[in-house]
């Protein structure tokens, strides 16, 4: 069968990050070829990212119900630092002190629910407070100290390589992937979830419990950004009170560069999986070539901009200057006349 | 005193089509200083059109003419230039800005300019002789949110008026006695009777001054109280021009609705099955105590005029209407409405095609498969929880193929559609989940004529396999086109019921002009029987 050039297109727009990640790789091949092509490069950006990973995806799940979770790095953050502080100062068992990370979780999607839904406050809104509320707590019960010494099960969870000789935290990574993405294209709650972040009237008009499907979006992200801190915590071997909280804007990058790709106009896990990995790779790439630190900014908050303009333009079909100037001049037309004289 | 001859706006002749489609034909009328001007017409007549040209909106056909106070107008009028020109337009709803004050409402053209040519003193000053000539009990300082709906209204044709006799017309061409032309779009609609003779009362003393009044309303009534001279529009042409003092109003209706006696009841007969839906004392917004029946197998309009309550029953049964009371029952089952919600009407087998489709109806960044399944998304039996999206995409595929649903590809976003197949696809997507009642506000609002023809036929085949169908339609040649009865309101109480040869559109209309009067929303209402 012969493709049109619209599938052509179609196809193009859906591969487009890919493409961009192999671009890039053979770019750092070329220009550092014993530096970066080789196994410990390879299986550092598959570990370090693992994180970030399911932090994005974290945000995948609110931004497709419609909402923003601003408090996911907080939550990550405290979590990582709950399993720390109880595990290594107070010598609790990792697994009670990952059950207390996982119930904060829970009671912090909570609420966040409870206010955006039921008080219905903006999301963006609420979840910025409630990020600021976790930071605090952090440096509470830290008393603003790393801790190092972590449980060896979970370092070693986290890190072996007893799979295929990559990090094991690469496999929780692509296994949270997997299984966000079956719960958003073949079960009925994803199938609704997206409805509702396409539309809460029309969900509504449909019957489907908005409320809940929300409060769900809520719950699942911040439990999936515990996981991540429980991640952070066990590569790192230990924890400290900030460090996480930066990753708010990779995860937000990551996820809007995502819902340019693989499924377009949808935020969809894999599209934002592979955005976590192609921005780190490029960072990771940067660093080699010797450009100093602060080009992480510029590259993810670039990417975030570039993101979300691709989205706009591919929906609104080409920048539209003159109109928008038109547009302008007629009302201040309309003020003119209105003024007198 | 003004001359007979003397014409304040003249309109020859103004047209307009969109697409194929005419819906203002060559339309003349004048209105004369120092009188109020009636126009009447049904939904679809085209007076909204016509204001929105004279407003500036819409540019109209080539070839319009019209003059002010004796020169002629050049269309396509610009945004705000009417304004400018002495023509002001006052709608209640659009008209103010709720939340700031009174004195900013008035001068908020200078305000939001920057031109401002006086002190605030000075139009506080002006504000407080606003407020007194027109006996309005607030200070300039207070909120318009705090008015009544009477007060507002005053407050609006206040501003008007500022507009046009204010000191800043220097250059502008209007009338050198600073008498203006004042279009009132519905002014009274939702008023109490008390704060609806108090703006009469400001009607009056404003054609007295010289200045040009078009009333425009629904409100027979009114309009007999009102105005000397009314205009009708029918189907976008003029249908008559009356004095009111000497005219009946039964034969005004008769202009509004036409003569046409073409259609009487639906299509073929459908036989009525077993009782389907039963509601009994609905209120909420709009609606106060109304109760029916309905069958398996029937279609029943609900038609009135703005704010009878025609168009709020279907929002009460989908569950959609704050603070309403009473009970609806489907195939046995009962909810009250209470405690009533759009989850609990689909799971009774219930199904809404709101009047904004593309805000509430479909999704239009989702696709057609998307849009066409969502109601089947249910948990399979069992503890299976998956979906398959293969059985999904071949229903959609079996629906889009059903009701010959236009589309360029199953997985296109539903805003690639036309207005027609994206109607299409919202009834559809009911019909294909098996729902037993089907509840439509406007259906065919916005769609093109042959999916206008596409949709009544659907709903004919619906009804013919057992369905129940209640419409409420403000276009009665389509009520009676596709309707075995038509349930009339009046202030929020069914008033009349019409069946059989009634079922026309001539008698729709008339009901609803008879009902609609606040007379008649005074009489007791009519349970309506199946």
């Amino acid at each position: 069968m012969e493709l049109t050039r619209l599938d052509y297109g179609q196809l193009l727009r859906r591969l487009s990050v890919p493409l961009c990640f192999i671009a890039i790789i053979i770019f750092f091949g070329i220009m550092a070829p014993n530096a970066f092509l080789v196994p410990r490069t390879m299986t550092s950006i598959l570990a370090s990212a693992a994180p970030i990973v399911v932090l994005t995806i974290a945000t995948v799940v609110t931004l497709r119900g419609g909402d923003y979770d601003l408090s996911v790095a907080a939550v990550m953050t405290l979590s990582s630092n709950i399993v720390g502080v109880l595990n290594i100062r107070y010598g609790m068992d990792i697994g009670p002190a990952i059950g207390i990370a996982i119930g904060m979780a829970i009671t912090v999607g909570l609420v966040n629910a409870f206010f955006c839904i039921l008080v219905g406050i903006d999301s963006f809104i609420m979840t910025l407070g409630m990020g600021t509320i976790l930071a605090g707590i952090v440096l509470w019960i830290s008393n603003s100290n790393s801790y190092t010494g972590l449980s060896d099960w979970l370092v070693v969870l986290i890190t072996n390589r007893d799979i295929g000789g990559l990090p094991f935290s690469f496999y929780i990574a692509v296994g949270i992937c997997l299984v966000v993405w079956l719960v958003f294209e073949f079960t009925p709650i994803g199938r609704q979830h997206l409805f509702v972040g396409k539309s809460r009237e029309v969900s509504k008009l449909n019957g489907i419990a908005v409320g809940r499907v929300r409060t769900l979006s809520f719950v699942s992200c911040s439990v999936l950004a515990a996981v991540a801190g429980i991640m952070y915590a066990g590569a790192a071997g230990g924890v400290d009170p900030t460090s996480a909280l930066t990753m708010l804007l990779p995860a937000f990058a990551a996820a809007f560069l995502g819902s340019t790709t693989i499924m377009p106009g949808q935020f969809n896990p894999w599209g934002a999986f592979l955005s976590v990995y192609f921005l780190v790779t490029g960072i990771t790439g940067l660093a080699i070539l010797g450009l100093p630190t602060f080009v992480q900014s510029f590259f993810y908050g670039g990417a975030l901009i570039i993101a979300v303009s691709l989205a706009q333009l591919s929906r609104t079909g080409g920048l539209n200057v003159r109109r928008r100037i038109w547009r302008t001049r007629r009302a201040g037309d309309d003020g003119q006349t209105a003024a007198g004289e | 005193m003004t001359s007979a001859s003397e014409v304040a706006l003249g309109i020859e002749s103004l047209s307009k089509t969109f697409g194929n489609n005419t819906v203002l034909k060559d339309v003349g009328l004048d209105l004369i200083p120092g009188q109020i001007h009636g126009l009447l017409g049904a939904n679809g007549s085209g007076k909204s059109t016509l204001i929105k040209i004279l407003s500036g909106y819409h540019e109209p056909d080539s070839g319009a003419a019209a003059t002010l106070w004796g020169s002629p107008l050049s269309f396509p009028l610009k945004p705000g230039e009417a304004r400018g020109l002495g023509l002001s337009f006052v709608h209640q709803d659009k008209a103010l800005i709720p939340e700031i004050s009174i004195l900013e409402n008035l001068f908020v053209s200078e305000i939001a300019s920057g031109r401002r040519k006086q002190s605030r003193k000075q139009m506080a000053r002006a504000t407080r002789e606003v407020l007194e000539r027109y006996s309005i009990d607030s200070r300039p300082e207070d909120p318009v949110s705090t008015l009544s709906l009477g007060d507002r209204a005053l407050v609006a044709i206040a501003r008007a008026v500022r507009e046009v006799s204010g000191s800043d017309s220097g250059g502008r061409r209007i009338d050198s006695d600073g008498r203006r032309v004042l279009i009132l779009d519905e002014p009274t609609a939702a008023m109490s009777l008390d704060e609806k003779r108090d703006l009469y009362r400001t009607f009056a003393s404003l054609a007295e001054a010289g200045h040009a009044l078009m009333l425009v309303s629904h409100d027979l009534d009114e309009i007999m109280e009102v105005t000397t001279v009314a205009t009708v529009l029918r189907d976008g042409e003029v249908a008559g021009r009356v004095e009111t003092a000497s005219t009946e109003p039964s034969e005004i209706v008769r202009m509004i609705v036409g003569h046409s006696l073409d259609k009487a009841g639906p299509r073929e007969a459908r036989s009525a099955g077993e009782p389907r839906l039963s509601a009994t004392g609905l209120s909420a917004s709009g609606l106060d105590g109304v109760s029916f029946e309905a069958r398996a197998g029937e279609i029943v309009g609900f038609a009135g005029l703005v704010g009878s309550g025609y168009a709020d029953v279907n929002q009460a049964l989908f569950g959609l209407k704050e603070n309403a009371s009473g009970e609806i029952t489907v195939e046995g089952e009962s909810a009250n409405l209470k405690r009533h919600s759009p989850e609990n009407a689909v799971r009774m087998g219930v199904g809404l095609v709101p009047l904004e489709r593309d805000k509430a109806g479909v999704a239009l960044e989702l696709s057609v498969t998307d849009n066409l399944t969502v109601q089947l998304l249910k948990p399979r039996a069992g503890l299976n929880p998956w979906v398959s999206r293969p059985k999904l995409g071949a229903a959609a595929r079996d629906t889009v193929a059903r009701y010959g649903i236009i589309t360029p590809a199953m997985n296109a976003l539903l805003k690639t559609l036309s207005g027609g197949n994206r109607q299409k696809v919202l009834v559809a997507k009911w019909l294909a989940a098996g729902k037993r009642v089907l509840l439509l506000d406007e259906p065919t609002q916005a769609v093109d004529i042959a999916a206008h023809e596409d949709i009544l036929e659907l709903l004919d085949q619906f009804a013919r396999a057992g369905g129940t169908v209640l419409i409420a339609s403000s276009d009665w040649e389509q009520l009676a086109e596709i309707c075995d009865r038509v349930l009339v309101f009046g202030g929020g109480f069914i008033q009349a019921e019409l069946s059989g040869a009634e079922v026309n559109k001539r008698s729709i209309g008339e009901a609803c002009y008879e009902w609609g009067s606040r007379l008649a929303s005074m009489n007791r209402p009519v349970e309506a029987r199946v």
